[in-house]
């Protein structure tokens, strides 16, 4: 503020000369204060950080203000305790730094012109960025001259803020906001002007420096403040607008993906991981990953301990745990107090020595966590009602199948008798007429025509009634063991043909079981065919027998070509036959009929060195009273009575 | 001569059974339902009964009990479409089953094996 002295001396005066420098002293400093209050008042009239430190930087370097070489703005970040580079201006380097003062004198309509002069920070407010140092803690009963030689000397060592900050002298202001210190400048004078002494400085302009750190300080801490309101607003839209995305996600590994994605972005981490617990709350799968760098296979171990610790505790990481150089922050996912995940975030810190998460972070992952824990909830339910809706549809599509298949017996029953009745007339008046013809009766030809395609109707006929069930099992008290000899040796010369080998592997002494011989033989018969199509010249099939629990087990094995999976399900359905010149019944009468009998009949791929296995099971105590309905047991006793 | 009755409801299987029954010999009486042949029984005392099992009305195995209990002197051969009945406890009384077909030699040699072995019986 030095003001262009216009007043020429009015008096040769010595005296007078003498008291006219005194009063023009004193209205030279009445000036100063005065800018100092114009500068304060606009200084308050700013809201946001960026245009209060540019003008905090504009008054120091302009030459009608401080008159610095250059200043550096230092600002407390509080969550993460350290002190970052912010903004620079070397004299005469920018624009409001010039009209600066043409501005305060037209506050407050100047004001947003000058908002918009400041634009976006520079190359050097980048560079800055890297210019950090830890904050160190205030101790009690340290003076503030004694604080501001501490991070005086922090800056000094720190050689990125000395490579930001280039030669000096350099000279540090401390600025205080209500809350106590939150930023501190750094000042290079011009080596030639007066500035560049403190020692020498009069004690008004100590003064008047003093009074503009702490206007400073108070535009500045109201600038973080608001900046800190807005980001937390913006982390709650952020929240809000991805709880939107992920309540109605359903796939739970979208969801994850979206959940890991948000986060990561929003705390700055390079990567992030999500896991979801299955079973207990700590037996996590990893089922979400975002983010490019690999992580190696210890941190991964790592994290997976945590995470299960995590899991357990339903608390987040107190502090970020660095490995490596890489820090990483695990938080619960818990939804109706259940932990039902874990999401990580995780990145390397620009300074090694400073860390790259903060206790906001850890908040903000915590609330995101709690909207992803009730998203997760329901797509997991919504997996379960998928995982019950297909088996229904594949219950529902069993019954229809077996409802076919009783269809399909009943009209079969009823067309073989509706036909055979007229087809035994037509069959029986053509043998009469074969036979009262004359040989070399040119008809008697075509009569015996017709008896053999009657006979061939007629053998279609009973096929198809052994298909319609139309009897229920026969059942005796048979060995079950003989029952598999007598069925492999009708076998026999087929496999041999085939140059198949037939194992058997039977237990000994097995007790008597209640079956149909004849329909357990085909149902033998049927499975061992079918296996006998299905393998290779040299293959074994193998039958073998035991008593597991209280069923009598039979187990059919071939060590042929495994099948897959959908056609294994396939088997048992009619018709779904997968080779040619089949029914597509003979499997599904074999289930019928183990069925009738009360048993079981489950096909799976097997172990070594079986690779279809089918299983056979009867009941053996249990189905003593199997063989018929009380009903019909009344019944019998009653024709019996009646014989 | 020996007389068969034929208790059949398929008017061309009866006619049928009539030409080969007669052609062995046999005097033929013929009934369509259960119950006209529980009737005529006494008329037409036969010595062997050809019986369907499925017939409208009272069935085979029904006609056979009633049989069993009035007549126990006449042989029954059950006569079937199905040869599901076969297992059915009711039909172990009749003295044959024979499942329905354009042959007629099984049924006509059960017949006869039945009232032979009456016969032997007597």
């Amino acid at each position: 503020m030095n003001e262009p002295r216009d007043h020429a001396d009015p008096l040769k005066d010595p005296r007078l000369h003498c008291e006219a420098q005194y009063i023009k002293g004193l209205e030279d400093e009445a000036q100063r204060m005065f800018a100092l209050l114009r500068l304060s008042t606009f200084l308050h009239g700013l809201n946001d950080l960026a245009p209060v430190a540019a003008a905090v930087l504009g008054a120091l370097t302009s030459s009608d203000g401080y008159d610095f070489a250059e200043a550096v703005l230092f600002l407390r970040h509080e969550e993460r305790s350290e002190l970052v580079g912010c903004e620079a201006v070397r004299a005469g380097e920018s624009e409001f730094g010039r009209r600066l003062w043409e501005m305060v004198d037209r506050f407050p309509e100047s004001i947003d012109e000058f908002v918009g002069l400041c634009g976006s920070p520079g190359q050097r407010a980048r560079e800055l960025e890297l210019a950090r140092v830890r904050w160190p803690e205030a101790s009690e009963g340290v003076t503030p001259e004694q604080q501001l030689e501490t991070w005086e000397r922090a800056l000094a060592q720190s050689p990125a803020v000395q490579n930001a900050l280039g030669a000096g002298p350099w000279r540090f202001l401390l600025l205080r906001g209500t809350q106590g210190p939150i930023a501190l400048l750094a000042v290079r004078p011009h080596p030639e002007r007066p500035g560049a002494d403190p020692g020498a400085e009069s004690s008004v302009d100590s003064e008047l420096l003093l009074g503009f750190c702490y206007h400073s300080g108070i535009a500045l801490e109201r600038g973080l403040l608001r900046r800190r309101i807005e980001r937390r607003v913006d982390e709650l839209h952020t929240v809000q607008q991805v709880s939107r995305s992920i309540l109605t996600a359903t796939n739970l590994e979208d969801l994850l993906l979206l959940v890991s994605r948000t986060a990561a972005k929003a705390v700055g981490a390079d990567w992030a991981s999500a896991w979801v617990s299955e079973g207990s709350e700590d037996e996590l799968r990893l089922l979400a990953r975002w983010g490019g760098a690999k992580v190696d296979d210890r941190l991964a171990e790592e994290l997976e301990s945590r995470a299960r610790h995590v899991a357990l505790s339903q608390k987040p990481d107190e502090r970020p745990a660095i490995v490596d150089g890489v820090e990483s922050v695990l938080v619960p996912l818990v939804a109706f107090e259940r932990t039902v995940g874990v999401l990580g975030v995780g990145g390397r810190s620009v300074d090694r020595a400073l860390p790259l998460f903060h206790r906001g972070d850890v908040d903000f992952l915590s609330l995101l966590c709690a909207q992803a824990a009730v998203a997760v909830k329901n797509a997991q339910l919504f997996g379960q009602v998928k995982e019950t809706e297909r088996r229904l549809r594949e219950t529902q599509n069993l019954l229809l199948q077996s409802e076919k298949l009783a269809a399909l017996g009943e009209m079969s029953a009823k067309v073989a008798h509706e036909i055979r009745n007229p087809l035994s007339a037509v069959g029986g008046f053509a043998r009469r007429i074969q036979r009262n013809l004359p040989t070399q009766d040119p008809n008697a030809q075509f009569a015996e025509l017709i008896v053999k395609e009657i006979e061939r109707l007629e053998a279609i006929l009973t096929e198809q009634l052994e298909f319609a069930r139309m009897s229920r099992p026969r059942l005796q008290n048979l060995d079950p063991n003989v029952l598999v000899k007598e069925t492999l040796l009708l076998l026999h010369d087929a496999a041999h043909q085939a140059g198949v080998i037939l194992l058997e592997e039977i237990t000994p002494d097995l007790p008597p079981v209640l079956l149909d011989g004849d329909k357990v033989k085909q149902v033998l018969l049927n499975i061992l065919r079918n296996a006998l199509e299905a393998v290779s010249e040299g293959n074994r099939i193998l039958v073998r027998t035991a008593r597991v629990d209280g069923d009598l087990r039979i187990e059919i094995a071939n060590d042929g070509q495994a099948l897959p999976g959908d056609i294994l399900d396939s088997l048992f359905v009619p018709f779904a036959t997968a080779k040619p010149g089949g029914t597509g019944l003979g499997l599904a009468v074999a289930r019928q009929i183990v069925q009738d009998h009360g048993g079981e009949i489950q096909v799976r791929t097997g172990a070594e060195p079986w690779s279809v296995i089918f299983t056979i099971s009867f009941p053996i105590r249990e189905n003593q009273d199997r063989r018929r309905s009380p009903r019909e047991r009344r019944a019998t006793r009653d024709r019996r009575r009646a014989a | 001569m020996a007389t068969v009755l034929v208790v059949e409801d398929d008017p061309s299987l009866r006619r049928l059974y009539e030409a080969e029954f007669e052609e062995e010999g046999y005097r033929v009486e013929t009934a369509s339902t259960g119950e006209e042949a529980v009737s005529r029984m006494e008329e037409a005392a036969p010595d062997a009964v050809v019986l369907d099992i499925r017939l409208p009305g009272m069935n085979g195995l029904d006609v056979l009990r009633l049989l069993l209990q009035k007549h126990p002197e006449v042989a029954v051969v059950l006569n079937s479409a199905y040869p599901g009945y076969k297992q059915d406890f009711a039909s172990w009384s009749a003295d044959g089953y024979v499942v329905k077909s354009s042959d007629t030699t099984e049924l006509k040699a059960v017949v006869a094996g039945a009232l032979g072995a009456r016969r032997r019986a007597a």
